[in-house]
């Protein structure tokens, strides 16, 4: 087995993952050099969802071994990964409904800071993370958006603060799940730009069923089919992919 | 004038001279009205300990009444009986709450929602029968009458002014360092359980811990409204812990507006003066107290201080369109806040 090894954000080895009879992750193993673009795509049932709570810590692996920056996270908790700097966002967006765009960021963003027993400074005079949430809001688009409560946002906004409330957390390992799901067009690419606009350090693997959002945004892709792995490879190697074009792409792409 | 200058110095003048009333009150009110006023601020640290812990933290707790009788048969049993000096059959009687809440929460926090509901109304049950049942030590139904209050740096307690004072400085006290609890990033995570468990635990934060604190925090206040309660009343027994007044209690937050800071104040304020004023009338009067609820509720879940932020909010905007002005105190755009809320 391999040493630890700094160049490598995610390693994952051979790890599977059942619920009763059905096995939904297969033996999977994929590599994420750190600072790359890494888009996992797949038709639905392929596993991809369930693969990214394996390595975020919702769901124990049954086998197998995963890596962050060099470190054995096969057992450690969520609040653990998250510690490390791992962030991801949600299909569905989890958020605070009843709370401003302002709260939201910064309870991510004073997550794992040992602020949440400071019981009588009001949390709005904590200059630097207030200071962090800003700068947040403002790569994700919500500057104009900081005192809006989050459930009379548009669905866009709401993706949006999803992505921010990730970024927030400071991650250097950043895992995305269908960010731009249910978007219009002109939404997606608003999304699109932000999320090409995250800073270069930070690791992106993200699950995508848009082609033209994942071939603009990936430097690589990893095509997963019924649990396990069906290729991987460039965005110009995937789309000469046959087998690829079998199962998920259509015609029009080839 | 402006008109944003206006509104902004309303609030500062009204709240002067509302403290004002409040702190003068022995000097123009009856006897009953002081005492009116002191059962509205020991229910009030009563309401106050439910409505932090629904409105902040999202949890229905049936058991705060306990915590409510605890200090005071604390007081009757080892003050009044057993002739323990002042302050410390109170201090006891606090730290039996503390220890007891952090029972009953380390194992009721387990659970949300409906289940955590049941398991504080089980654990209210059990109180107030163990006060009925129990004759050698809480004399069961009788309890102890004729508790008197103290005399502290020669000033008597027994004095009702005197007793008022007190509680309104303790009070008044209470709801500020509650106010701070809610602003600080505490209270943020506290609220962040109310909308989201899951995506606490994904970020991180410690929520089982975070939601027990907030259960002893609110578990404190309704023991200080109990002291209050036995020392102004003379009197504890199991009707005091009774599940009525548990419910009671979380229909007065509701009432109020649970969602608000000030929701349970003012729910006990009204709820306790509708009681005294009906009653004058009719027997029947808790018939009409239920139906104002009723009618209430079904206008605006939010309470009367719903009813207030959305008259505020349509009055500002008016002015806002005859003035051509902003509305009062909103930040560019919009006015999504309305009166402090949460």
């Amino acid at each position: 087995m391999t040493g630890p090894d700094q160049k490598l954000a995610l390693s994952i080895q051979s790890v599977s993952k059942s619920f009763g009879g059905i096995q939904a992750v297969r033996s999977v193993s994929l590599d994420v050099p750190v600072g790359e673009r890494r888009a996992l795509i797949g038709p639905n049932g392929a596993g991809k969802t369930t693969l990214f709570n394996v390595v975020t810590g919702e769901l124990p692996a049954d086998g197998g071994r995963i890596q962050l920056f060099g470190v054995d996270i096969t057992h450690k908790s969520v609040q653990e990964r998250a510690k490390m700097g791992l962030a991801r966002t949600y299909q569905i967006s989890q958020l605070f409904l009843h709370l401003t765009v302002e709260q939201n960021l910064f309870l991510a963003a004073s997550a794992n800071r040992g602020m949440e027993f400071h019981l009588f400074r009001p949390w709005h005079r904590y200059r630097s993370e207030r200071d962090w949430v800003l700068e947040v809001a403002e790569q994700v688009g919500l500057s104009d958006h900081l005192h809006d409560i989050v459930s009379e946002l548009s669905h866009g906004l709401q993706r949006q603060l999803e992505l921010g409330m990730a970024v927030a957390m400071r991650p250097r390992l950043l895992m995305l799940d269908e960010p731009a799901a249910g978007l219009s067009p002109t939404e997606r690419v608003t999304l699109v730009s932000l999320i090409k606009n995250l800073p270069k350090e930070i690791t992106l693997v993200l699950i995508e069923h848009n082609m033209e959002l994942v071939l603009d945004l990936a430097d690589r892709i990893t095509v997963m089919n019924r649990g396990s792995v069906l290729a991987e490879g460039t965005p110009a190697e995937i789309r000469a992919n046959e087998e690829v074009q079998r199962v998920y792409l259509g015609s029009s792409y080839a | 004038m402006n008109l944003d200058k206006l509104t902004r110095l309303a609030k500062p003048i009204l709240l002067a001279i509302g403290a004002v009333l409040l702190i003068t009150l022995p000097f123009y009110g009856s006897q009953y009205t002081i005492t009116t006023f002191v059962r509205i601020i020991y229910f009030g640290f009563l309401a106050v300990s439910v409505g932090f812990l629904l409105g902040q933290g999202g949890m229905i707790s049936l058991t705060q009444t306990a915590f409510f009788g605890m200090t005071g048969y604390a007081i009757g049993l080892l003050g009044y009986e057993r002739g323990i000096p002042f302050p410390w059959p109170d201090l006891i009687g606090i730290g039996i709450v503390l220890i007891a809440a952090a029972l009953v929460g380390l194992v009721s926090l387990r659970t949300y929602g409906l289940t955590f509901l049941m398991i504080t109304l089980a654990f209210g049950q059990v109180c107030w029968a163990f006060a009925t049942q129990n004759t050698t030590l809480l004399h069961g139904w009788s309890g102890f009458r004729g508790i008197r209050p103290f005399v502290l740096f020669g000033i008597d307690f027994r004095n009702s002014a005197n007793f008022y004072w007190m509680s309104l400085a303790l009070f008044a006290l209470g709801l500020y360092i509650l106010w701070r609890i809610v602003h600080s990033p505490f209270g943020l995570a506290l609220n962040g359980i109310r909308e989201n468990p899951r995506r606490m635990i994904a970020l991180g934060y410690p929520v089982y811990w975070i939601r027990l604190a907030a259960f002893i925090i609110a578990a404190l206040y309704a023991g200080i409204g109990g002291i209050l309660a036995v020392y102004y009343s003379g009197l504890i027994a199991p009707p005091t812990i009774h599940l009525s007044r548990a419910i009671w209690a979380l229909l007065v937050v509701i009432l109020g507006g649970s969602s608000y800071f000030w929701g349970p104040v003012v729910g006990t304020f009204v709820a306790i003066w509708l009681e005294v004023l009906i009653s004058q009338y009719t027997q029947r009067y808790l018939l009409f107290v239920g139906l104002i609820f009723v009618i209430v509720v079904l206008f605006s879940p939010q309470g009367i201080l719903g009813i207030i932020d959305a008259l505020r909010r349509r009055y500002s905007i008016r002015l806002a369109e005859r003035f051509s002005v902003r509305p009062a105190g909103a930040p560019a755009g919009s006015d999504k806040k309305g009166l402090e809320r949460r």
